[in-house]
């Protein structure tokens, strides 16, 4: 473990319980941009199927 | 058939999710109105004779007694008024000293003294420094002295 | 008044207005919790007991403040849009739920990591814990009734309905503490009285909470962005904005 991640005796608990929130952060940003950018390219489709016909 | 199939999914989820909610609910109720007793009602004698119950209280000063090479502790704990001497062997959560609030679960013994097979520690939701600590401990004896 | 509420209302209104809101409320989180963790992390005094392991603080308090904030959030959008029958109401009830599951996950889960050596156990049916894990269970079953009805409106307003119910878990979790004999101590920041808790350390947790609002703020929006689309039907709106940017 390098230094600056030293804790005291509670090392291990303090850098688990932020990783894991750090963790579920970046999870819950990377997946609202992709659903979001997946729902764009669908509804380009839908709008260009609907052009023509 | 397949919307109704889908409705009944739904509600059938919904029923369970509440209940699930609920049951909790009540138990976390239920417990916690025997959450523990404090050791005056030990000495009165309510709990229930031959099951096992938690007991809360402060840990007396002092009153900590570790045998050496053996993970048995003996120690008191009080509310102020009555006392309780319990007897554990394992690991104590690193709140665990003089003067903390403590939660044991087990039951009384024979002679008087209450057997534990699990104790917590319980905080307060003070934070600070231990400089300020120090202080403020100062502030306190001075002005009771 | 009435135009207001109906522009916010409207579609093309909230997308434009979203897309233009969400970088700065991401760049300001990611500024305030890079700074909230460094603070929390090296900055602020180690506690009198706790020694290092109060630092935990610094993730638990702000994602369980969360939990309720966004459920809050939640049951407004969805009673409003069951009233007024508003479908972006709607939208925004349904993008909060997955981010409010998973700050109530992050509060149980880092919860549980600084209970094991404090108190002295991963878990206790006490009911400050209970209440939280009932309201992971309410984001779910939100969820689960939205996915389980294919039909949207009746989607929208079946999931409303539970929403709305669930809100009293809300008052049961804030006030456990003080109405039962819980192993879970008392608030530290009570909006009445001075905090329990020294201000070199306070300071790094407001941080830390303004940082996870202005987060839930920017990926809420996201969310939205993505449910307006779907249940969007005018296409010339959707035209303009999807390419006339």
């Amino acid at each position: 473990m390098p230094e600056f991640l030293e804790f005291g005796k509670h090392t291990t608990y303090v850098v688990s319980s932020f990783s894991l929130t750090m963790m579920v952060l970046v999870i819950n940003v990377v997946t609202a941009r992709l659903r979001l950018a997946a729902r764009i390219k669908r509804t380009r489709q839908r709008l260009a199927l609907e052009e023509n016909s | 058939m397949k919307a109704r199939h889908q409705r009944l999914i739904a509600i059938g989820l919904v029923l369970v999710g509440l209940g699930l909610g609920t049951t909790f609910l009540l138990r976390a109720m239920n417990e916690n109105i025997l959450f523990y007793y404090s050791p005056s009602q030990v000495a009165a004698g309510e709990p229930p004779e031959g099951r096992r119950f938690r007991v809360g209280g402060l840990v007396v000063n002092g009153s900590i007694d570790r045998a050496p090479g053996d993970l048995e502790v003996r120690f008191v704990l009080t509310d102020n008024a009555k006392t309780v001497p319990v007897v554990y062997s394992g690991i104590l959560p690193d709140l665990f000293r003089e003067g903390q609030g403590i939660i044991a679960h087990g039951e009384l013994t024979k002679d008087g003294s209450f057997r534990a097979d699990e104790v917590l520690a319980k905080h307060d939701e003070n934070y600070m420094p231990p400089e300020v600590e120090d202080s403020l401990k100062q502030v306190h004896g001075g002005a009771e002295t | 008044m009435w135009t207001w509420f109906h522009k916010l209302g409207s579609p093309p209104h909230f997308y434009r207005i979203a897309t233009r809101l969400t970088p700065w409320f991401g760049w300001a989180a990611l500024l305030l919790i890079v700074a909230g963790v460094y603070g929390g992390l090296y900055v602020a005094p180690t506690d009198y007991q706790q020694l290092d392991g109060f630092r935990i603080i610094y993730v638990h308090v702000p994602s369980a403040s969360l939990s309720l904030f966004i459920y809050v959030n939640m049951a407004l959008a969805a009673a409003a849009g069951l009233i007024w029958r508003i479908k972006l109401a709607h939208a925004i009830a349904a993008a909060c739920a997955p981010i409010g599951a998973s700050f109530t996950f992050l509060a149980l889960a880092t919860g549980s990591i600084w209970a094991k050596p404090m108190w002295g156990t991963w878990w206790v049916w006490d009911a400050r814990l209970t209440s939280e894990l009932v309201l992971l269970f309410l984001y779910f079953g939100f969820m689960a009734l939205r996915a389980a009805i294919d039909d949207e409106n009746r989607a929208d307003r079946a999931s409303a309905l539970l929403a709305i119910i669930g809100v009293i878990n809300v008052p049961i979790i804030k006030y456990s503490v003080d109405w039962w004999n819980t192993l879970h101590q008392p608030a530290t920041i009570s909006k009445l009285g001075k905090p329990s808790m020294d201000s070199d350390m306070l300071i790094w947790l407001l941080i830390m909470l303004a940082g996870f609002m202005c987060y839930f703020v920017a990926v809420v929006l996201t969310r939205a962005k993505a449910e307006v689309l779907q249940r969007a039907r005018d296409q010339k709106w959707v035209r303009q904005a999807l390419e006339g940017k």
